[in-house]
C-alpha cells in the first residue's frame, strides 16, 4: 500500500442529471484513469477535486492536507483541458512560465524551467512559438508542460488525447507515461478510450451516472469487470444467460477442475471476451476436448471482420450471439466454439456473483 | 476540431460565486443609478402630480387615453420598424459581401460607415439636404449632365426621405454588428449542408440565418430605439406635422410650453414602450443564443476574392452604392463648408474663409488657441475621459454579465441598456433639476458633463464588450485559476487581454458619440465648457452655415480618424 | 497588462484633475462682487452679445458677471422655477412678450423701471409692470432669394397663389419661436378663420422645419426661395457676406413683432448690481446687441450701421395679447397640427 496521494471521501453532489458520489484514494505517484461514457461525472470529478465546482459535503485531501475549502489558486493542482485552454494572447513560453511569473520566480530560473518542460515534452526550441501555429499534438503537449510547471502534487488530464487522430494518439500516451514515470507526479487521467485506460493506468476508475462502479488495476477490471456494466465497458464480449450451461458443457471426468452447476435464477447471466474462445472450423480435425468446459457445437458464421493480425467473427448458436477472435479466416460457414469455465464471469442483474 | 465541452452546472461555479466579479459591477451600478435613474425618476415622477396639484394617476390616463397620443404613438412605432428594416434589408447584404469576400477598401468602408451614427442630428439633417436637396449636389450634377430644367430627383419632404435619413444613419450599424458576428461563426455547418445537396440559398436560409438571428435582433433593437426617438430628421426631412412622433410632443411640452408634468406623462409612455421591446430583445437573445461551439483554432475564414463575373459586379455595386449613400451626405458637409458667399451677388464659390474665420478668428477667453481650436480640445478631453471611464464601467459590467445563466443577468443588462431607450429631452430635464438644487460652478459642471457622457456612452461600450466576453472559453479561466492565478488575476492576465479588440471597438465609439453629443451638453454645460457640436450649433444659429459645416468637417475628420485607427489596430490584434 | 491598466486608470485621474484645475482657476476671483445672468444661448454664444458686452460692464463697473446659456425662451422660466428655493440667478435675458403672461404668474422676478425707459418707444412696453423690460426687437416676415423671385408676395393672401408652389419653408409652431410667431401672425389677422389660411397654404409649403436653423439652413441652400425669418435677416448677409442677395418683404397688413425682455430675480442678493446691468443693458449695450443678435434695438438713440438700411421697416407691427397667448395656446397647436397633418 503505498503512501496515500488524493483522498476523497464521501463527496456527494447533486444535478439535476445525476448524483454524483465519490469515495476514492488514489497513492502517491499512481496514475489512475478514470473512464466511463459521455456525462458520467469525469469532467465533474476533476472539477470537483480542483475546486472549480464546490464540494457540499465530504472532504479532500491531498498529501494529508485538507483542501475541501482551499481556494483553486492554492491547491497547485495541475490541469490539462479537453481543449487545452492554451492563452492565444501569449507565445508558448509565455504560457508555460505563467504559473512561474505569478509565484514572482525570477525571470532566469523560469527560462531555465521552460527549457526543461520543453524537453521533457519533446519540443525542444519551441519558446517563441505562437499558439496559434500549433499542431494539435504540439498544444497538447505544451498544455502539459504547462501543467508541470509549477512542480503540482496532482495533475489531472481531462481527456487529453480526443482531439487527435490514432498515431499520434499512441505516440502521445507513451510520451505522458514516460512523463509520469520520469516525474512521479500522481496523476488522474480522464478518457472514454478504454483502450488508453488500459494501457496507461496502473488502476482504473469506471463511472456511471455519477458512481463508481469498480476501481481496481487493468487486468482486474478486464478480466472480472465487477459489474455487466463495466464488463461491456471495457471491451468486447458475449452475454449469454446462465441456464444455457447444461446444454453446452461438455464434461470431464478428471482434471482439477471440477464445474459445479448451481442453480439459476432468471436473471443470472455469463459473460466472456472474444479471445478466450476457441474457434474449431475444420470437422475433419478432432475437437480439442480436453480444453473447452462449454462447447458450442455448429455456430453459424454471421460476420468476419479483420482487425489486422487475427478476425472478429461474430456467431449465431440457436439465437444467440457468440463473438470469437481467430487467427484464420473460417473456411466453412459452421464453426464449433469453445469456452474454459474458469473464463466465465457471472452476474446478477447486472453485478458479479462468485 | 473537437469542439469544447462546458461545464455549466446549476450549483454555481466558481466564477458565480466569486466575490471579485460581483464587486466589479457595484461602483457600475451606482454610477449609472445617481447619474441617469435618479434625475430620469425626478423628471417622471412629475408625471404624477395632476393639474391642481395633488398626487394622481389621472394626467397618465388621461394621456393615454387621448386619441391624439395614441395616433402618433403608433406612427412613431409605425415609422421606426420601416426603418429598422430598411436599414436590415440594406445591411444585412452589405454584411454577407464583407464576411464573404476580400476586397480593397473593405476596412475603410466599415470604418467610415459608422460615422453618421454619431454625428448630431442636425449635421446629419443639413448633410442630407444639402446632398440630395432639390438644389443639392446630386442634382445638380444629374442636372448638368443631362440637361435637364427641373431637379429630377425628388426625394426630400416625403416619408421616403425620413427612411432613408434613418437607414443612412443606422444601417452602418446593422453591417458592424452583424458582420462582425457572423465572420466568426465556423463554416462547418454550412459545408456539411452543401455536401448534402443543398444549394446556396438554402444553406443561406436554413443554417446561415438562424445562427446570425442574435445579431440581427441585437442590430435591429438599437436601429429601433434610435428611430423611436428621431426628431429633427423626421420633421424637416419628412416636410411635416403629419410625422408628429411622441418625441416632438415630448420636446414640446417640456421646452415651449412649459407643461413638464405633461411632458413627464408622455415621456413614462414613451419609457414604457422601449423598455418592453429593450426587455423582448433581450429575452429572445437568451432564447435564441446556442452555446455556439468554441473553436480551439480560430478558423481563419477564408475570404476569397470574388471571382465570377456577377460577384465581382455585386462587389462593386454594393461598395460604389454604400460610398454614396454613406459618404454623399458627409461629402455634402464638407463641400458646402468650402463654399462662401461672395460679393453682392452672394453666389456661392470656393473659399477657406470659413476656416480662416474659426481658427484665425477671436481667442477663447483664457486660452491662446482660437474659439475653434479650444472647443475641439475640449471635446477631444472630455471624449477622452468619457472613453475612459466608460470603458472601466463597461468592461466591469461585462464581466459580471459574463456567466451567462445567472437570472439577475437579464435585469442587469436591461438596466444598463436603459440611457437608449429614455428621450434625452427628459433626462436633460432631469439634469436640470439637479443642477439647480447643486452650486458648484464650472468644476460642477465639467464633471456632470463628463458624467452625462459617461452614462450614454457606456450601452454602447457594452454593447461590444459582453459578446466579445462570452466567446472567451470558460476554459481558459479555470485554466488560468488551476495554475495559481486568482480570479482577479485571471482577470487582468487573461481575459483583458483577450477583449482587446473589443475594448478598442467599444473606446473607440464611446469617443466618437462623446465627440458628437449635443442634447445632454447643451443642458448641463455652462459658458465655460465649450464643445464642437455647441458651437456648431451656434454657428447655425447665427446664420453662419459654411461654418457650422467647417466644424463638422473636422468633426467627421476626428471621427475617421478614430475609427480607421481602431481598423488598423484590431486586425493587428488578429493578423 | 496590470500596468498598463495602471497607467489608464492614472491618466484618467490625472486628465480629470487637469480640468478641475482649469475649472477651478477659471473661476473664483475673489473680492469682487459677481453678478449672475442667465441668458438663452445665441446671447451667450461666441458670436451672440454675450462676449461683446460683458466685459465693458465689467470694465465700467467692476462687477464680475457670470453669464450662464440657461436654455431658450420657456426654459429660463423653467429654471428659475427649479431653483425657486435655491436661486442662483440675479438677472435673466430672453423671455419674450408671449410669455408675460406665465412670467406674472410665477412672481419670481422684481419690477424694475429703469431711468432707460424714457428712450424706449412706448409700445414696446409690453409689460406695464415692469417687470420685463424690453432690450430688443424684431418683425417676422418672409424673405426672398431675389435671385429667384423677382415678384415677391406682398402679403399673407399673396403667399397662397399658385405661383409659391412648394417654394415655401415654414417651421414648427410646436418646436420654434419663429414657428409660433407665424401662428400668432395669421391669427392676429385673420382672427378666428386663420385656420383656412394654413389649409390653404399647405401645397405651397416645401418642408415645415423643427426649428429656424434648420429652415434657414435649407434656404440659403436654395431648397426653396422663401422662408419665414426676421426682418432683419437681410442684414446678416449684407454685413457679413457683402451680399443684398436675400430681402425681406413688409405685408400690407403687417408683420408681427417680437418684443425680447429681460428682468430681475425677486430674490436676487445683488440688486443694486443687477439694477446697474438693467440700465446698461438699455443704453450702453444696444449696439452690439443689436449688431450680434440681428435684431432692433429698442433703445431709439442707438446708432446702427448702414447695413440696417436694409431691413425694411413695417408700417403696422401685430402682436397678440400675452393672456390670449397663454389661454388658447394649446388649443391653438392642437387644431392647427389637427389641419396640417391631413
Amino acid at each position: 500500500m503505498g503512501e496515500l496521494g488524493l483522498v476523497c471521501s464521501n463527496i456527494r453532489v447533486t444535478y439535476p442529471e445525476f448524483s454524483l458520489h465519490l469515495d476514492l484514494a488514489v497513492n502517491k505517484g499512481e496514475l489512475v484513469s478514470i473512464i466511463g461514457p459521455s456525462g458520467c461525472g469525469k469532467s465533474t470529478t476533476l472539477q470537483l477535486i480542483t475546486g472549480l465546482l464546490p464540494c457540499e459535503t465530504g472532504t479532500i485531501m491531498l498529501h494529508g492536507v485538507d483542501i475541501t475549502h482551499m481556494p483553486v489558486w492554492e491547491r497547485n493542482i495541475g490541469m490539462v483541458f479537453q481543449d487545452y485552454a492554451l492563452f492565444p494572447h501569449v507565445n508558448v513560453a509565455k504560457n508555460i512560465a505563467y504559473s512561474l511569473k505569478l509565484k514572482k520566480i525570477p525571470k532566469k530560473e523560469q527560462i531555465e524551467r521552460v527549457r526543461h518542460l520543453l524537453d521533457l515534452v519533446g519540443l525542444q526550441g519551441f519558446e517563441k512559438r505562437r499558439i496559434a501555429d500549433l499542431s494539435g499534438g504540439e498544444r497538447q503537449r505544451v498544455a502539459l508542460a504547462r501543467a508541470l510547471a509549477s512542480e503540482p502534487q496532482l495533475l489531472l488530464l481531462d481527456e487529453p488525447l480526443s482531439a487527435l487522430d490514432a498515431k499520434m494518439r499512441k505516440r502521445l500516451r507513451q510520451q505522458i507515461r514516460h512523463i509520469h514515470e520520469t516525474t512521479g507526479i500522481t496523476t488522474i487521467y480522464v478518457t472514454h478510450d478504454q483502450e488508453e485506460a488500459l494501457t496507461l493506468s496502473d488502476r482504473i476508475l469506471v463511472m456511471q451516472q455519477g458512481s463508481m462502479e469498480q476501481f481496481a488495476t487493468p487486468e482486474e477490471i478486464y478480466n472480472h469487470p465487477s459489474t455487466l456494466y463495466a464488463a461491456k465497458f471495457m471491451g468486447e464480449g458475449t452475454l449469454l444467460p446462465h441456464a444455457l450451461i447444461p446444454k453446452i458443457l461438455v464434461s470431464i471426468d478428471k482434471g482439477p477442475d471440477t464445474v459445479v452447476f448451481r442453480s439459476s435464477g432468471e436473471s443470472r447471466q455469463v459473460f466472456f471476451r472474444p479471445e478466450r474462445v476457441i474457434v474449431h472450423d475444420n470437422p475433419a480435425l478432432a475437437f480439442p476436448e480436453f480444453l473447452p468446459h462449454l462447447r458450442f457445437s455448429d455456430a453459424r458464421v454471421l460476420s468476419c471482420e479483420y482487425q489486422g493480425g487475427r478476425y472478429l467473427i461474430t456467431c449465431d448458436w440457436n439465437g444467440h450471439e457468440i463473438l470469437a477472435y481467430s487467427r484464420y479466416r473460417p473456411k466453412h460457414t459452421k464453426v464449433t466454439l469453445g469456452v474454459r469455465v474458469n473464463d466465465l464471469v457471472e452476474y446478477v442483474e447486472g453485478l458479479v456473483a462468485r | 476540431m473537437r469542439t469544447e465541452r462546458r461545464v455549466t452546472h446549476r450549483s454555481g461555479t466558481i466564477f458565480d460565486t466569486s466575490r471579485f466579479y460581483r464587486m466589479l459591477s457595484t461602483p457600475a451600478m451606482l454610477l449609472l443609478t445617481f447619474l441617469f435613474i435618479v434625475p430620469l425618476l425626478i423628471t417622471l415622477s412629475k408625471a404624477f402630480i395632476s393639474t391642481e396639484g395633488t398626487l394622481s394617476f389621472g394626467r397618465i390616463f388621461e394621456m393615454m387615453r387621448d386619441p391624439y397620443t395614441q395616433r402618433i404613438l403608433r406612427f412613431t412605432l409605425f415609422q421606426a420598424l420601416i426603418s429598422t428594416i430598411v436599414s436590415l434589408a440594406i445591411g444585412i447584404p452589405g454584411a454577407y459581401l464583407l464576411v464573404t469576400y476580400s476586397f480593397r477598401g473593405k476596412h475603410i468602408i466599415r470604418a467610415i460607415s459608422m460615422i453618421p451614427f454619431v454625428l448630431p442630428s442636425i449635421l446629419v439633417v443639413l448633410g442630407f439636404v444639402i446632398f440630395y436637396g432639390n438644389n443639392g449636389i446630386l442634382n445638380s450634377v444629374l442636372k448638368q449632365v443631362f440637361n435637364l430644367s427641373e431637379p429630377p430627383i425628388r426625394l426630400l419632404y416625403t416619408f421616403t426621405a425620413v427612411i432613408l435619413a434613418h437607414a443612412f444613419y443606422n444601417f452602418p450599424i446593422a453591417l458592424g454588428l452583424i458582420s462582425s458576428f457572423w465572420e466568426q461563426l465556423p463554416q462547418r455547418y454550412n459545408q456539411a449542408a452543401m455536401t448534402l445537396g443543398a444549394k446556396k440559398w438554402t444553406v443561406f436560409r436554413t443554417i446561415t440565418l438562424p445562427r446570425i438571428i442574435p445579431a440581427i435582433l441585437s442590430a435591429s433593437t438599437l436601429i429601433f430605439l434610435f428611430c423611436f426617438s428621431s426628431f429633427a430628421i423626421l420633421l424637416v426631412l419628412g416636410g411635416g406635422p403629419k410625422f408628429t412622433t411622441i418625441e416632438v410632443e415630448i420636446y414640446r411640452r417640456a421646452r415651449m410650453s412649459l407643461d413638464i408634468e405633461g411632458a413627464a406623462a408622455l415621456s413614462l409612455l414613451s419609457i414604457f414602450v422601449t423598455i418592453t421591446l429593450v426587455a423582448i430583445h433581450l429575452w429572445l437573445q437568451r432564447l435564441m443564443i446556442r452555446q455556439e461551439d468554441v473553436e480551439q483554432i480560430q478558423e481563419q475564414r477564408l475570404e476569397r476574392k470574388p471571382h465570377t463575373i456577377f460577384g465581382k459586379f455585386i462587389v462593386g455595386a454594393y461598395v460604389i452604392f454604400s460610398i454614396f449613400f454613406v459618404l454623399g451626405p458627409l461629402a455634402g458637409i464638407v463641400y458646402r463648408s468650402f463654399q462662401i458667399p461672395v460679393s453682392r451677388s452672394g453666389d456661392l464659390a470656393f473659399s477657406f474663409d470659413a476656416y480662416r474665420q474659426l481658427f484665425g478668428f477671436k481667442q477663447a477667453p483664457g486660452s491662446f488657441l482660437s474659439i475653434a481650436g479650444s472647443a475641439l480640445v475640449t471635446s477631444i478631453t472630455i471624449a477622452a475621459i468619457t472613453a475612459a471611464i466608460s470603458l472601466i464601467i463597461g468592461t466591469m459590467l461585462g464581466a459580471r454579465l459574463r456567466t451567462r445563466d445567472k437570472q439577475g443577468n437579464s435585469s442587469l443588462e436591461l438596466y444598463a441598456m436603459l440611457p437608449m431607450a429614455v428621450s434625452s429631452v427628459i433626462v436633460g430635464l432631469g439634469y436640470y433639476i439637479i443642477t439647480s438644487t447643486l452650486s458648484g460652478g464650472d468644476t460642477l459642471g465639467r464633471t456632470l458633463v463628463i458624467l452625462a457622457h459617461v452614462v450614454i456612452t457606456t450601452p454602447f461600450v457594452l454593447r461590444s464588450i459582453v459578446p466579445e466576453y462570452r466567446k472567451i472559453p470558460i476554459s481558459y479561466s479555470q485554466a488560468s485559476l488551476t495554475l495559481g492565478a486568482t480570479v482577479s488575476q485571471t482577470f487582468w492576465h487573461v481575459e483583458l487581454p483577450l477583449l482587446r479588440p473589443a475594448l478598442i471597438t467599444g473606446a473607440a465609439f464611446a469617443f466618437a458619440l462623446s465627440m458628437g453629443e449635443i442634447n445632454a451638453t447643451l443642458v448641463l454645460a455652462d459658458a465655460s465648457i465649450v464643445t464642437v457640436p455647441i458651437i456648431m450649433y451656434r454657428l447655425i444659429g447665427s446664420y453662419n452655415f459654411a461654418g457650422a459645416c467647417a466644424l463638422g468637417t473636422i468633426l467627421i475628420a476626428c471621427c475617421a480618424i478614430v475609427f480607421l485607427t481602431t481598423e488598423s489596430l484590431r486586425r493587428s490584434h488578429n493578423g | 497588462m496590470k500596468r498598463h491598466s495602471l497607467v489608464l486608470v492614472l491618466a484618467v485621474f490625472v486628465c480629470s484633475s487637469l480640468l478641475y484645475a482649469g475649472g477651478l482657476y477659471e473661476t473664483t476671483e475673489n473680492g469682487k462682487q459677481t453678478l449672475t445672468v442667465y441668458a438663452y444661448d445665441s446671447f451667450v454664444s461666441e458670436w451672440g452679445p454675450g462676449p461683446l458686452i460683458i466685459p465693458k460692464f465689467e470694465e465700467k463697473t467692476g462687477i464680475s458677471v457670470n453669464l450662464i446659456s440657461a436654455g431658450n425662451g420657456g426654459e429660463l422660466l423653467n429654471r428659475l422655477e427649479f431653483e425657486r428655493h435655491n436661486p442662483k440667478a440675479d438677472v435673466i435675458i430672453g423671455i419674450s412678450h408671449e410669455l408675460l403672461h406665465e412670467t406674472l404668474a410665477s412672481q419670481l422676478l422684481e419690477p424694475y423701471q429703469a431711468s432707460a425707459l424714457s428712450h424706449i418707444p412706448a409700445w414696446l412696453h409690453f409689460d406695464p409692470t415692469y417687470h420685463l423690460l424690453p432690450f430688443n426687437y424684431g418683425n417676422y416676415a418672409f424673405v426672398y432669394d431675389s435671385h429667384a423671385i423677382q415678384n415677391p408676395p406682398t402679403s399673407l393672401d399673396d403667399l397662397l397663389d399658385s405661383q409659391w408652389r412648394r417654394s415655401i419653408i415654414l417651421m414648427d409652431p410646436r418646436t420654434s419661436s419663429v414657428g409660433m410667431g407665424l401662428l400668432e401672425w395669421t391669427i392676429a389677422y385673420y382672427g378666428d378663420s386663420y385656420l383656412n389660411w394654413w389649409e390653404s397654404i399647405k401645397p405651397n409649403v416645401l418642408t415645415i422645419a423643427d426649428g429656424w436653423s434648420s429652415g434657414y439652413g435649407l434656404f440659403t441652400q436654395g431648397e426653396a426661395p422663401l422662408v419665414i425669418s426676421y426682418t432683419t435677416s437681410p442684414v446678416y448677409h449684407v454685413l457679413y457676406e457683402d451680399s443684398t442677395r436675400y430681402a425681406a418683404q413688409v405685408f400690407e397688413e403687417g408683420n408681427l413683432a417680437v418684443i425680447e425682455g429681460a428682468g430681475i430675480v425677486a430674490s436676487s442678493q445683488n440688486k443694486e448690481a443687477a439694477r446697474l446691468f438693467m440700465e446698461f443693458l438699455l443704453t450702453e449695450a444696444q449696439t452690439d446687441i443689436a449688431l450680434a443678435n440681428i435684431m432692433y434695438p429698442v433703445n431709439t438713440s442707438t446708432i446702427l450701421p448702414d447695413a440696417f438700411t436694409y431691413a425694411p421697416k413695417p408700417e403696422k407691427s401685430l402682436m397678440l395679447p400675452s393672456e390670449l397667448i397663454a389661454e388658447n395656446r394649446e388649443q391653438w397647436l392642437r387644431e392647427w397640427v389637427e389641419v396640417m397633418s391631413q
